[in-house]
């Protein structure tokens, strides 16, 4: 009998029944498939780390075959309990080249290494160690492979010292400690055999030659001070620092994250709705059921066991199809990482069962209704004819709207309930594509320029081998920037050129350190640049700080901090706190007097340009691409594109709002076809009786597009009143994170925001409805006097 | 009377198909209502009466046959149009007395003549118009008040309100007072009596001999078709207008 019934429900409604089945599929498969991600993430980190051998530390040392090796200063070291070093050559980008052009994405140093040398353990394409190479190939990190859209096969050109050698695209590798994008360091692995046709040449090794130390110790601080006694570093880097590098892919993954909680709530939002409709609807089925002496245990029963068919089959199908789901999710959340977790299997089928589980709670919530149906709703259509509220809120009579806009803005108000859970559904929708797209546009921006410490330019151009000849002493900062100068004098378009300079410091106050990378430079004031508090330092003896550089330290404006820079460690009065994410936070800013050495410096940040006939933006990017050409290199931005090269997060929003805008379309869709169906459901008498009235099909179906579209819309001005400030409450943690304390100034574009986006949602929201309002033409005037 | 025909059919079929199997409700139904008539349709139930309303209203497709109302070959017009005449030439009353939920009893009424807008008058004007025929019709009171918030009788005559809206050529009813007691009953009957005699023509479909008594000729539908017609003597007493359609239905079968 049960089964039976079961049988005749899942057939008699199969419209309905069949959208229920797709929530669940889409939950079990969103929720067992990010669960599965963000373990993978977030404990996938230290995995990761681990596997490609980081310790506590890790430094890139410049190392000619003269002097004193950085290995023997760590081996006296009593607070260095043991390190590994990885012999390596670096070259600048300028070095490696693709059919004669530059390569990408190689913005600090690259890295050779001998395939049988590696201290760092590297992987392949399929997580497999990478254990050799072979003669006339070569392996690369996997975002340099990306920006260049390397393919295997791929001729690839390394230049040094005299040498060239043209070598064979094999693939990616993938290893925790100097392949990130943000450590700007790739690493690119070659053949022992072809890798000594480089590192056997006397000059080659002098001038390149560097060795990578991984570090275990408990006091990085004591490995601080050695490299800044020293110098010569190129690279060093914490594992606690490191870690932060991963915060990109961590906050991708949270936003596939926080998507399928979004689509989870609503697909629970959607079941609860309909059970509760179901069984509202069903007062007739209920009310004869209870006349014929079925209990309420068993009425209850009877949908407990048709939720649990619907979310058990839905689960199965949402777990296998959650399976690929996932790889492809992780896939674009870093093809950087070596990602598993141990029972991806077992947390799927978890989470699947938890699915099933809270359906069933649901059910069971919404079915408690039954008890207050009786047999009397059979017969009296579910009217107890106690009901004296009032329904109407607006009178048609008063009103100076047409019939058909009256009914759609009537029945919305009238059913407030229901135009609140679709308001707050439609509204969630679009905040989450906004929200994405605000914050796509700000890193797309140059509203982070404050964030990255360098004053507005019309260009900035990256160029490292200017910084090799700086460091090596063979010309001055100035000189450098005289002859970028001159060469853009020659090709017509005159203009000044200047450069921020950054010096690996320690800064300690009262027993308390902070490694970080303080500029100066000394074309601008430092009161060019935006301090959170205080006021930019005046002379040699004063410094601002970054907001975590002084958290570390426990500095405060006034107090007067020990600075080791260049080897010498010289007390600076704090004048000024600012929020940077330029070294993940860790920075600080000298006065322009302070007078350090050029040849000292670790980088500058890029060459500034200023031109003198103050073009606008679109002769500034026409400027850009000739500067590319003239200086041979990729590395030239106007203000928007530096800032995104410097956090490198655009791409990441903008996959994460792509894939967040097609779920959300499709949730939104969905949702709409359901509703609307039950709507329909619902109102078959209403709408028989409004074709017998003389309502045509077009008009009826128009009144129900209507309520939706008015929905829809309230819906888009709430998400778009609330964007920004939701926007900021989410992301200014994230920022936090990366040195903006203080939160960020988020760009908005209004096209996108105002037209494209609300256009995009309202025209998903009338064609499903629309779609699914066709079926009402089947509705004859003539059913008025048939619908129970 | 007026010798204009405003109603129409000839062999007036309609077949139902139900899981595979054909049902013939009409079956070759001819017959001609004029100008100002008052027909009441009779039969046993299943007969065919309320498929014979629905169908020459337009409210449902014919299978085969003809039915022109108002000189309009209903067969041969667009969904569209058939709507455009249920609202502007047409009224519905129902057994049951069906009415918009969310909307209150006067913006119920005035729906129609918003709808249409044949009558050229102004919204104000629109809920003056049907105040005045609520206040004929002794429902003046609920005009405000939601449609649970009535009685079935009152409802009803919100109805006969709504079917008026438009100035409709022709009123049909289904079993108007089926679903209302004896004394609700007969004030219903006496307000479409009102406006039968206004120079409406109506068809309504009926059980009950008492209502059938008060209109101008009665139809015998059985198995789809038409097995008699009787026309009512207007001039004999209505007591005598009862017993004689009564006989004639024993005669039929009743």
């Amino acid at each position: 009998m049960y089964l039976h019934i079961l049988k005749r429900d899942l057939k008699r409604k199969k419209t309905m029944n069949c959208i229920i089945l797709l929530f669940v599929i889409l939950s079990a498969m969103f929720l067992s498939s990010s669960v599965n991600n963000i373990l993978s993430v977030m404990g996938g980190v230290d995995r990761f780390l681990d596997l490609s051998g980081m310790k506590d530390y890790w430094t890139l040392m410049g190392e000619p075959d003269s002097g004193t090796p950085f290995g023997d200063l760590l081996s006296q070291n009593d607070k260095i309990k043991s390190y590994v070093r990885e012999d390596v050559l670096t070259c600048t980008n300028e070095m490696i080249r693709k059919n004669g052009t530059v390569l990408s994405g190689i913005g600090g140093t690259a890295v050779l290494v001998s395939a049988d040398r590696m201290c760092i353990r590297s992987f392949d394409e399929d997580n497999q160690p990478i254990t050799a190479v072979e003669p006339g190939k070569i392996r690369l990190s996997a975002y340099v492979a990306d920006k260049n859209n390397l393919k295997k096969g791929d001729r690839i050109t390394v230049e040094m010292g005299g040498e060239t050698l043209t070598l064979t695209f094999e693939g990616i590798c993938k290893e925790a400690v100097i392949g990130r994008e943000m450590v700007d360091c790739p690493r690119f692995i070659l053949n022992p055999e072809d890798y000594d046709r480089f590192y056997r040449n006397d000059g080659i090794r002098s001038t390149f030659r560097h060795g990578i130390y991984l570090i275990e110790t408990d006091d990085t601080n004591a490995v601080n001070d050695m490299i800044s006694s020293i110098g010569g570093c190129r690279v060093n880097v914490p594992r606690s620092t490191l870690k932060l590098t991963y915060l990109f892919e961590i906050y991708a993954a949270a936003i596939v994250m926080a998507l399928s909680i979004f689509l989870i709530v609503i697909a629970f939002v959607m079941l609860a709705f309909t059970i509760r409709f179901t069984v509202s609807e069903e007062f007739r089925e209920i009310g004869i059921m209870k006349a014929i002496g079925l209990k309420n245990r068993s009425i209850r029963g009877l949908y407990l066991v048709k939720y649990l068919a619907i979310s058990v089959a839905g689960s199965a199908i949402g777990f296998f199809a959650g399976i690929p789901f996932g790889k492809l999710l992780l896939r674009s959340v870093s093809r950087n990482m070596v990602l598993e977790n141990d029972h991806p299997v077992l947390i799927g089928i978890l989470c699947c069962a938890g699915v099933v589980l809270l359906i069933l709670l649901f059910c069971w919530c919404c079915t408690g209704r039954i008890k207050k149906l009786t047999p009397i709703d059979a017969v009296r259509s579910g009217q107890t004819g106690e009901r004296f509220g009032r329904k109407s809120l607006l009178h048609l009579g008063k009103s100076r709207i047409g019939a058909n806009g009256f009914l759609a803005i009537n029945d919305t108000v009238s059913s407030p309930k229901q135009t609140a859970l679709l308001t707050i559904v439609f509204t969630l929708c679009t905040l989450l594509v906004m929200i994405l797209s605000i914050l796509g546009e700000t890193l797309a921006s140059d509203k982070l320029m404050n964030l990255v410490s360098v004053t507005k330019s019309d260009v900035y151009l990256e160029n490292n081998s200017e910084l090799l000849y700086i460091q090596n002493g063979n010309k001055t900062l100035r000189q450098a920037e005289e002859e970028i100068e001159q060469k853009l004098a020659e090709n017509g378009m005159p203009g000044t050129v200047y450069a921020e300079c950054c010096y690996n410091t320690i800064t300690e106050l009262n027993g308390k350190v902070s490694n970080g990378r303080f500029a100066y430079c000394c074309d601008t004031g430092t009161q060019d640049y935006f301090y959170n508090k205080g006021t930019a330092p005046q002379n040699a003896n004063e410094v601002a700080l970054a907001s975590i550089t002084a958290e570390e330290c426990g500095a405060k404006i006034g107090d007067t901090v020990n600075i080791t820079v260049c080897g010498e460690k010289k007390p600076f009065i704090v004048t000024a706190i600012f929020d940077s994410m330029q070294n993940l936070g860790r920075c600080g800013r000298f006065h322009e007097s302070v007078g350090l050495p050029d040849r000292e410096m670790m980088f500058t940040m890029a060459f500034q340009i200023n031109f003198d006939d103050h073009p606008n933006d679109a002769v500034i990017n026409s400027r850009v691409e000739k500067l590319r050409e003239i200086f041979n290199t990729e590395k030239v931005f106007n203000k928007a594109d530096y800032v995104d090269d410097c956090t490198k997060m655009s791409g990441v929003t903008g996959s994460a709002k792509n894939l967040t805008l097609i779920v959300t379309l499709m949730i939104i869709a969905m949702m709409s076809v359901l509703l609307e169906r039950s709507f329909i459901a619902k109102e078959k008498s209403e709408i028989a009786l409004m074709k017998a009235m003389g309502f045509k099909n077009s008009a009826v179906i128009g009144i129900h597009v209507l309520r939706f579209l008015i929905i829809a819309a309230v819906s888009v001005v709430i998400a778009l009143l609330l964007s920004m400030p939701v926007t900021a409450l989410i992301m200014d943690p994230t920022f936090a994170s990366l040195g903006a304390v203080s939160g960020s100034d988020y760009a908005f574009n209004k096209t996108e925001a105002f037209l494209i986006l609300p256009a995009v949602i309202l025209a998903s929201v009338v064609l499903s409805v629309f779609c699914t309002a066709l079926s009402m033409k089947q509705i004859k005037a003539a059913d008025t006097a048939n619908i129970e | 009377m007026n010798q204009n025909v405003i109603l129409e059919t000839k062999d007036l079929c309609k077949t139902y198909i139900v899981n595979k199997r054909q049902n013939n409700v009409l079956r070759n139904v001819s017959f001609k209502i004029e100008e100002g008539e008052m027909v009441a349709v009779m039969g046993p139930s299943g007969s065919g009466k309320s498929t014979l309303l629905y169908t020459v209203s337009g409210m449902d497709k014919m299978t085969a046959g003809q039915v022109t109302f108002c000189g309009k070959d209903m067969g041969s017009q667009k969904d569209s149009t058939l709507a455009e005449m249920r609202l502007n030439d047409m009224g519905f009353i129902f057994q049951q007395m069906y009415m918009m939920k969310n909307l209150s009893v006067l913006d119920n009424i005035i729906l129609p003549a918003v709808k249409s807008g044949k009558i050229k008058e102004s919204r104000k004007e629109t809920v003056s118009r049907a105040r005045e025929l609520m206040k004929k019709l002794g429902i003046s009171e609920i005009a405000d008040n939601d449609i649970n918030e009535v009685s079935g009788g009152q409802l009803q005559r919100a109805c006969i309100c709504r079917s008026m809206m438009n100035r409709p050529q022709m009123i049909f009813a289904d079993e108007p007072t089926g679903a209302l007691n004896r004394t609700s009953s007969g004030e219903v009957m006496d307000e479409l009596i009102r406006l039968n005699e206004e120079g409406t023509t109506i068809m309504l479909v009926t059980h009950d001999a008492k209502v059938a008594a008060r209109c101008t000729r009665v139809l015998y539908i059985v198995d789809g078709n038409i097995k008699g017609e009787y026309n009512m003597n207007k001039e004999l007493p209505l007591r005598d207008r009862e017993r004689g359609l009564n006989n004639w239905l024993l005669e039929m079968g009743w």
